[in-house]
């Protein structure tokens, strides 16, 4: 940083990128909260109330390593799913959705929301709407399952995610 | 027989009543052949009548499916002039974005060349030092840090009106301001609301192609109507309703499905609320002569046309 970005508050366009979020996601977080300046300039405060309000969390700071004979794609799946039952989001406790990719690559992010719209269809996960965007949750009835698949990749989900 | 005197006077009679017969009869027939030509003539005006009623009918039928076409016509003019109208507004606000642009970068070359002079880059420096060591400062001996801090703050208090300036609100473009419409429509327009859009005359690209463009007076613009929304459907009781950013036109348009919503409180006059608190609040359309203005129309306006 240098110049006058050093002295000048965030754009919303620079937060969004930060936080890998819309812009408009950003100003929907900042509205529920109550917290969007009137000059729509941001600066470490607000970014930090739109980590709170927002409940955005970064999951990940690399894909897993695959267990041997495992397809990558598989393993990064079986992961997220862990992360999932790990945070304990079961109906009713939903979660941001883009937590469930920020920290990935985009070839990664790819991956996983292909498998969660398989596991969306399968029933597995639900969703919901909320002020703040689009939340997710794993079925109850079917976390014996997803547990199952975390462990050592086989049950019913074992081809579940990778249905189109 | 008359005049003979051998017969009997009956005869006379019945000769008598046969002539009145004769004559009845043939008055009956003269008034019967007026009767039939009166009702020959009456018949021919009736079948007059009902050609004319036929013809009368054919013409109102004509009529109708004219003014049909003239309902038609309106709307696909008002449709054509809604249409234009938001490319209209579309074009000052994107021919302000880049005169707001300029001026901004006018300033802010200013600003930079400033930032040259040497006593001011010498604190920039100081400054720029601080920010990359501040999150380490917790680990420093309290004296050590205290010490540092007093210099940054002093360095700071010399920078005071370089960070005002840095931060100052948009500067005006000094043009006469302009009316520009958000438009708002709802379905169903009478009675339980299941969806509600707004159309921006903005381009789609500001939601779309947020990341590969630089944020100008155009995303301001969407970021304040977002929020008019979100207040909007926090206000009547469906903040959690799902949102959707579209094209419509060339524009961007905000989707929002209330189906799942107990809608209260009046839609149309909130909405045009909170569009004049964004009137107010919003410094930059000021700056750049931008007058904000919701207007409702009916969902049909914001139509595709058939065949297009």
């Amino acid at each position: 940083m240098s110049g006058l970005e050093l002295f000048q508050r965030m754009t919303i366009e620079q937060v969004a990128r930060w936080l890998e979020l819309s812009p408009f996601e950003i100003v929907r977080i900042l509205v529920a909260d109550g917290s969007l300046p009137s000059d729509l300039r941001l600066d470490s405060a607000n970014v930090e109330r739109i980590r709170v309000a927002g409940g955005l969390e970064t999951w990940w700071e690399g894909p897993p390593t695959p267990a041997p004979q495992e397809h990558p794609d598989k393993a990064l799946v079986r992961a997220l799913l862990n992360q999932v039952v790990q945070r304990g989001h079961v109906r009713p406790s939903f979660v941001r959705a883009d937590n469930l990719f920020r920290g990935l690559e985009s070839e990664h992010q790819k991956v996983l929301r292909r498998a969660v719209n398989a596991l969306i269809k399968e029933a597995v996960l639900h969703t919901q709407m909320s002020a703040t965007g689009l939340t997710l949750a794993l079925d109850e009835s079917r976390l014996g399952q997803v547990r199952q698949f975390v462990t050592d990749g086989t049950g019913p989900l074992e081809r579940a995610w990778d249905r189109d | 027989m008359i005049g003979n005197p051998q017969c009997p006077a009956v005869i006379a009679d019945l000769e008598e009543i046969a002539e009145w017969r004769a004559r009845a009869d043939a008055e009956f027939a003269a008034s019967v052949a007026e009767v039939d030509s009166e009702e020959n003539l009456a018949r021919r005006h009736i079948e007059e009548a009902q050609r004319q009623l036929a013809a009368l009918a054919t013409l109102r039928a004509e009529l109708r499916e004219k003014h049909e076409q003239v309902a038609l016509e309106s709307e696909r003019r008002e449709r054509a002039a809604i249409r234009q109208g938001l490319g209209n507004d579309q074009q000052v606000i994107e021919a302000r974005a880049s005169l707001l642009a300029e001026a901004i970068a006018a300033r802010e070359a200013e600003l930079q060349a400033h930032l040259q002079d040497p006593e001011i880059a010498s604190a920039v420096e100081e400054y720029e030092k601080f920010v990359e060591i501040e999150t380490s400062l917790a680990a420093l001996p309290q004296s050590y840090r205290r010490a540092i801090l007093d210099h940054h703050e002093k360095v700071r208090r010399r920078l005071e009106p370089v960070i005002v300036a840095s931060n100052a609100g948009p500067p005006s473009l000094g043009l006469d301001p302009v009316g520009v419409g958000v438009l708002f429509a709802v379905d169903a327009p009478a009675g339980t609301p299941e969806a509600l859009v707004a159309v921006l005359p903005v381009p789609s690209a500001v939601s779309r192609d947020w990341s590969e463009r630089k944020e100008d007076l155009c995303s301001l613009f969407a970021y304040r109507v977002v929020a008019a929304v979100s207040r909007l459907l926090a206000a009547i009781g469906a903040g959690s309703a799902p949102i959707q950013y579209s094209d419509l036109h060339g524009c961007l348009a905000i989707q929002v499905w209330l189906g799942d919503c107990a809608v209260q409180g009046d839609l149309n006059e909130r909405a045009l609320e909170e569009i004049g608190a964004v009137r107010e609040e919003a410094e930059e359309l000021t700056m750049a002569g931008i007058e904000l203005y919701g207007l409702w129309v009916r969902p049909t306006m914001l139509a595709e046309e058939d065949g297009s």
